[in-house]
């Protein structure tokens, strides 16, 4: 499945974010944004999820526009992992995880066997099978983004938006939350995320798309883009961009700030 | 699977277990109802009175019996059944919509609208039944007027806005009530306002329990029939159409809903607060925040509670102590004490 984005212009009704932004997604890649806060990340991909309307050019997947599509189809293509998620009622993990079925489900219907063994096969599949009973409101941070993940693949879309992922988790949390892309990439979904480190991008991205005030300043493999004359002009400060041999006998490439 | 698939069933039947339990415990208090009172109905009396009604045979217990159990108290106690239950449900489907522990039936003006209805007919001097119709319809058109003025302004929260719309025509329905009171002749409109604005299911007639029945049961439908998807509403505007729901529509329909079952239990009881803003709490705590029990649970406390309130109202003194007062009275402690020992209804 396909996701191309052709001139587009997103933001409010009375603000624009971003203008002129076309940019192709190909099955099974992992394309990370990267950006500093305020760049137009989240409104972008609030827009590719007709979650905001375009306020120019189009959205497509395969060929196909999708703005007239139903929110149930749009929903059966394409999930959510919102980046923060304020939790109100205590749900437990299994119940939130169902909820991803709302799209499968007929209107008047609950959730069936069926549903139940789908949103259990994605708690295993991110290993949190064991929380299933534990009230989402109770959970760790790391635990309730695994949770989200794993209701967006109930939701068996071939495509996952993930909004910084991995941000107010710490370093463990992270690197779970990551094993759990990789792994998702792995078994073919496609995935659009941002997060607001780029090292992130090295670790599990296969291409990267550089935003500042919602232009494309860059676009391509995260070796390649990311340097440190592109993150000076991302994020207005000196990283040096440092490369390693790997255990594996290949180079990795590494972001270090420069502090003085 | 099969170890979590024992465990998850054993807490749903634990869950359900507790709606049963307070199924029994209601029907033990609407026998209760129909025994207390300033004519003491023992429970033998009561069954055989109603058994002799079911099986359309006599019985030879004084006549006045039946009277007071089929004429008084039947309409008396069903009344505070459906407005317990009906308040609760709008309240329960509220506090999920809005995601808003302290939304309750009347965040959207309701209850003001239908008191000005209500006083406007006192004031009119129309019979009973018109000034509920009065109550229902004034009501229903305040909740539409908040509606219209939060599709007007665009560009904010739009559940923000809802409540603010709500607020504001509450205030306005309020100053009107306020002026018509103070225009009212104190003698004989005056207390009549008063008691109205306080609550009672004291001059609730068997046709318009009905009447307010049927309403009530209409608005349940779509609560019932959509009470997995109310869910995903709970979750919030965006991520409920980003998991494929049109959301414009269900919360019309559950506002819809939820405000048609005020506004009839408000046209024959009266302003009753607290019950609908009290009891999902409740609810909530006992059996978690799915609506598919949270909404039955919270209907069979809130009748129940309604219906011990009244019970007190109309046994505790001499003269009848208006409903309004006591849910007032017994809530807003009842309120801060689940405040202050809970962190699981909401966070």
């Amino acid at each position: 499945m396909t996701l191309a984005v052709q001139q587009l212009a997103f933001g409010y009704p009375d603000h624009r974010v971003g203008d002129d932004l076309t940019l192709t997604i190909n099955p099974g890649e992992v394309l990370c944004f990267l950006g500093p806060n305020g760049c137009g990340k989240t409104t972008l991909f609030k827009t590719m999820l007709r979650l905001l309307t375009a306020q120019d050019g189009n959205i497509t997947i395969d060929g196909e526009d999708i703005s007239h599509w139903t929110q149930q189809r749009i929903a059966r293509t394409m999930s959510y992992v919102p980046q923060q998620h304020d939790a109100y009622f205590p749900f437990t993990v299994m119940e939130v995880v169902l909820m991803g079925r709302s799209a499968h489900i007929g209107l008047f219907a609950s959730p069936s066997h069926r549903d139940h063994d789908i949103a259990w096969q994605a708690l295993e599949s991110l290993k949190i099978e064991h929380l299933s009973n534990a009230e989402y409101t109770h959970v760790s941070g790391g635990e309730r983004q695994l949770t989200l993940i794993a209701r967006a693949l109930a939701q068996q879309t071939k495509l996952v938006i993930m909004d910084e992922p991995t941000a107010n988790l710490d370093f463990g949390n992270q690197v779970l939350v990551l094993n759990a892309i990789q792994r998702l990439a792995r078994s073919g979904i496609t995935i659009i995320m941002s997060s607001h480190d780029p090292d992130h991008a090295f670790h599990v991205a296969s291409r990267v798309a550089l935003l500042k005030d919602g232009r494309l300043t860059g676009l391509g493999e995260p070796k390649e883009v990311i340097d440190q004359e592109s993150l000076r002009e991302l994020y207005g400060v000196e990283v040096g961009v440092v490369e390693f041999d790997t255990a594996a006998g290949q180079t990795a490439k590494l972001c270090v700030p420069m502090i003085d | 699977m099969t170890n979590h698939n024992h465990t998850a069933h054993r807490k749903q039947i634990a869950l359900n277990s507790r709606i049963g339990i307070s199924l029994v415990l209601l029907v033990a208090l609407v026998a209760v109802s129909f025994m207390v009172g300033k004519f003491d109905v023992s429970l033998h009396d009561l069954i055989t009175v109603l058994w002799a009604r079911i099986r359309g045979a006599s019985h030879d217990l004084p006549p006045v019996i039946d009277t007071v159990i089929f004429q008084i108290r039947m309409p008396r106690v069903a009344a505070a059944l459906v407005v317990g239950a009906a308040l609760s449900a709008a309240g329960a489907t509220y506090q999920s919509l809005f995601r808003n522990p302290l939304a309750s039936p009347d965040i959207l003006g309701v209850s003001a609208g239908a008191g000005l209805g209500a006083v406007l007919g006192i004031a009119l001097a129309l019979p009973v039944g018109a000034i509920q119709m009065m109550a229902f319809v004034f009501g229903l058109a305040t909740v539409f007027a908040v509606y219209l003025i939060s599709r007007a302004v665009r560009g904010h929260d739009p559940i923000l806005v809802l409540v603010l719309a709500g607020v504001v025509m509450g205030a306005l329905a309020g100053s009107c009530i306020s002026l018509l009171k103070y225009l009212a002749d104190p003698y004989d409109e005056l207390p009549a306002i008063t008691f109205w604005l306080l609550g009672s299911l004291n001059a609730v007639s068997r046709k318009e329990m009905l009447v307010a029945l049927i309403v009530v049961v209409v608005g349940m439908i779509p609560l019932v029939l959509l009470r997995w998807r109310m869910n995903i509403m709970s979750l919030g505007d965006e991520e409920a159409r980003a998991l494929g729901i049109h959301t414009g529509r269900m919360q019309l329909l559950f506002i819809g809903a939820a405000t048609l079952m005020t506004a009839a239990a408000v046209s024959i009881s009266g302003v009753i607060g607290w019950v609908g803003l009290m009891i999902p709490h409740i609810a909530r705590l006992l059996v978690g925040p799915d609506f598919s029990r949270l909404l039955p649970m919270s209907m069979l406390l809130g009748a129940a509670y309604l219906l011990c309130v009244d019970d007190i109202a109309r046994t505790f003194a001499e003269i009848e102590i208006p409903l309004g007062i006591l849910t007032a009275l017994l809530g807003a402690p009842f309120f801060l004490w689940l405040l202050v020992r809970s962190k699981r209804g909401w966070r």
